[in-house]
């Protein structure tokens, strides 16, 4: 099913998966504003989960196939509607959206990467001016944190 | 007579740490990338730990905290130091270097020249 922007639920709970390496202990217990930034390369917009449309949160941390140890962190839909952003989905109870930066072309047709319309660099890139990784790092907080017993369990 | 031996408790500063956790970072990349995930090149571990030797000369040798040292998603390396409401990142990709400051919410794209003198603020 092909996604189109939806309206979410300002009281929703926000979820977005953080990766760690195991040796990487120094960075457990933080986010980063890398945690929420897009992969330039192979992606559109960045991928978050709506905590009410979940079984649990384990759904969460297992949503993506991931080598590297994983953690939550969470945030208010409000918040992310402040900032402007847009969110895709496949329909309006989907579990997964994929949040695009507020002048996104909201291009949904794989592998063609969206864009701003203005031309401009993505603003949830990393390296962008005023990337917006440096809002949403701040409006997150860590809900699950990376837990060493992933290790153990895989 | 029982003799104790007093070893010099041995002190990493911030650079060797950066150094170590740049080693462990680059010995775990590969063994936990996942598919399709961008990895650093091998040379930039080095470049970036030249470009922070340098910088910590040309700083005058700070005393500073460890900064958090990450990859990010397209295979850069990145430094973080943090106090108050300032930060300070150092993203290295390809052979370049963006440090970036930021204080409250306004982000500013540094020149390599006014780097170390803003290294220095985050001394203790």
């Amino acid at each position: 099913m092909t996604e189109t922007e939806i309206l979410l639920d300002p009281s929703e709970d926000i979820l977005r998966v953080f990766l760690r390496r195991p040796s990487e202990s120094w960075g457990f217990s933080k986010l980063r504003k890398s945690d929420l930034a897009r992969q330039m390369k192979d992606h559109s917009g960045i991928s978050m989960l709506r905590l009410r449309h979940l079984e649990n949160s384990d759904e969460a941390l297992n949503w993506f196939k991931s080598r590297e140890l994983k953690g939550l962190a969470i945030c208010k839909a409000e918040k992310l509607v402040e900032l402007g952003v847009h969110f895709m989905a496949n329909s309006k109870t989907a579990k997964h959206i994929s949040v695009r930066c507020s002048p996104c072309n909201l291009c949904v047709d794989y592998p063609v990467l969206c864009q701003p319309q203005s031309g401009q660099s993505c603003l949830l890139d990393l390296e962008a001016r005023d990337s917006f990784s440096q809002e949403l790092y701040k409006l997150f907080v860590i809900y699950t944190p990376i837990s060493l017993n992933q290790i153990v369990s895989e | 007579m029982t003799v104790t031996i007093k070893h010099p408790k041995t002190h990493l500063d911030w650079y060797e740490e950066i150094c170590q956790r740049l080693d462990a970072l680059e010995r775990d990349a590969s063994g936990y990338a996942d598919e399709g995930e961008v990895l650093p090149p091998s040379g930039l571990y080095e470049f970036a730990k030249q470009t922070v030797r340098d910088l910590r000369q040309l700083a005058g040798f700070p005393n500073l905290s460890t900064p958090d040292v990450w990859l990010g998603p397209d295979g850069q390396i990145g430094l973080t130091w943090e106090a108050a409401n300032r930060s300070l990142e150092l993203i290295f990709s390809g052979q370049r270097v963006l440090a970036r400051l930021t204080i409250d919410s306004n982000q500013t794209v540094l020149d390599s020249k006014v780097v170390p003198l803003e290294l220095r603020k985050f001394a203790s």
